[in-house]
């Protein structure tokens, strides 16, 4: 592969720009299912992108008290995370942009990084409020990531590989085997819940409670690529579900199977803004209650079922 | 309630896409007050009962009277309307009464030369 390809497809397709106008695209799904859900009209197509611009546009104010260098990296490194991780997830063909044994691992670590980002700006904002948001944050990360992690692995067992593209080549090969899974595809999407700061599981951003939470000092372009960096977030997390417990559809051609990982984008979408319109949001306490006792175990089970049929196949 | 929801995306929006499309208040809703100068007797109850001090009547000639409503002042209450022994004062629907200019807020109801039963057509604020 030469260097400007590899360019090219790092930052053009399917990498930097592509996901970006993805999780824009997501973010008016979200919005607009949201809406119309609950009977309202909803924004129209082009207002994350409106909103992304409006946000550059307004003044950005550094709080005296902050510490201005990690104030500021924050987004950036959040956003960067976000993107190189996309890189070893395979989105539509079965070979993403680099591989190698082990990069599903590296991959959640790299996803891990955003929510430390959402941590380290609240806490260097030195403001109560982003305090106590971020240290929520942090708090719920104890609670969603070890059952997504099990859950996300549990796939990985079976195909006696570590390397995503390895499980899609596995499910690919031997079709159907995929839906051992599905239990695990559960816990996944619940855990995702809690990566995306979705309710029920927003408390980090519980605009009723705590103002914004970790961004409520952010303000103008800063503000523009946490938000940037979310909805990009959502997008590239849900390719990983879905290169990990959906992955069926990789051998066809490319543009159908192009359409094929966007509907499935789009289910888990959907499923994401009816858990949003439908729930209330938890609290802390009954969030971890919840992910400790029920999810983690059955997270567990999962594992076992995969572990036992890899001795039986 | 999934099911609920769920159904809500196959209905049409609850939203009324004001300003684009028009609706009408219900029956009884206190918008602006009319003043028929025709039925007036000058008894003066409506400005002794109003909470805001938003209504004036002037003599213009005799037993003709002008009502001059600052409709920045009215609280929409309608007291005026229920006090009036002649029923002189009658509320209507209208509430876009937006103005960018204060003093055009102030809108008096001339006395009818005639025995014409409506208001004057420009004791309306000019609509923005």
């Amino acid at each position: 592969m030469t260097a400007v390809l590899a360019l090219f497809q790092m930052l053009i397709f399917p990498g930097f720009v592509f996901l970006i106008v993805l999780g824009l695209a997501g973010q008016f799904v979200d919005r607009k299912l949201y809406a119309r859900l609950q009977n309202r009209v909803g924004p129209p197509w082009f207002q994350p992108v409106a909103d992304f611009f409006k946000l550059l546009g307004k003044e950005t104010v550094v709080p005296e008290e902050a510490d201005s260098r990690m104030f500021r990296m924050a987004p950036v490194f959040a956003l960067g995370a976000v993107i190189a991780s996309s890189f070893y997830i395979p989105l539509w063909s079965a070979q993403p942009l680099f591989s190698f044994e082990g990069d599903l691992i590296v991959v959640l670590y790299l996803l891990l990084i955003p929510t430390l980002m959402y941590f380290l700006g609240g806490w260097y904002s030195r403001s109560v409020y982003s305090t106590l948001g971020a240290v929520r944050s942090i708090t719920q990360l104890f609670a969603y990531e070890i059952p997504l992690l099990i859950a996300v692995i549990s796939p990985a067992l079976l195909a006696n590989t570590w390397s995503i593209s390895g499980m899609v080549r596995y499910y690919s090969a031997h079709p159907g085997r995929w839906l051992f899974n599905i239990v695990g595809f559960a816990v996944a999407i619940i855990t995702l819940l809690g990566k995306l700061e979705r309710v029920p599981f927003d408390i980090p951003e519980a605009e009723t409670e705590i103002v914004a939470g970790t961004f409520t000092e952010y303000s103008g372009r800063f503000l523009a690529f946490f938000r940037l960096a979310i909805d990009t977030e959502a997008i590239v997390a849900a390719s990983l579900v879905v290169a990990v417990f959906l992955p069926f559809g990789f051998g066809l051609a490319p543009w159908l199977a192009f359409i094929v990982y966007l509907a499935k984008i789009l289910a888990i979408l959907a499923v994401l803004a009816l858990l949003r319109t439908v729930f209330a949001r938890l609290r802390l306490d009954q969030m971890i209650d919840f992910c400790w006792k029920v999810v983690a175990p059955v997270a567990f089970l999962q594992v076992l079922a995969d572990l036992v049929l890899k001795e039986l196949t | 309630m999934v099911l609920t929801v769920l159904g809500s995306l196959f209905k049409k929006p609850a939203t009324i896409k004001y300003p684009f499309a028009s609706f009408s208040m219900p029956d009884h809703f206190r918008g602006q007050p009319k003043f028929d100068s025709s039925k007036c007797i000058g008894c003066r109850l409506c400005i002794r009962d109003c909470p805001s001090q938003a209504i004036t009547i002037t003599k213009v000639g005799d037993r003709k009277f002008e009502a001059s409503i600052d409709l920045g002042k009215c609280v929409y209450c309608a007291q005026c309307a229920e006090t009036c022994p002649r029923k002189v004062i009658e509320i209507s629907t209208d509430f876009e009464l937006a103005q960018t200019d204060r003093g055009t807020l102030k809108i008096t109801f001339h006395a009818q030369p005639a025995s014409g039963a409506c208001p004057d057509d420009s004791a309306e604020p000019a609509r923005t």
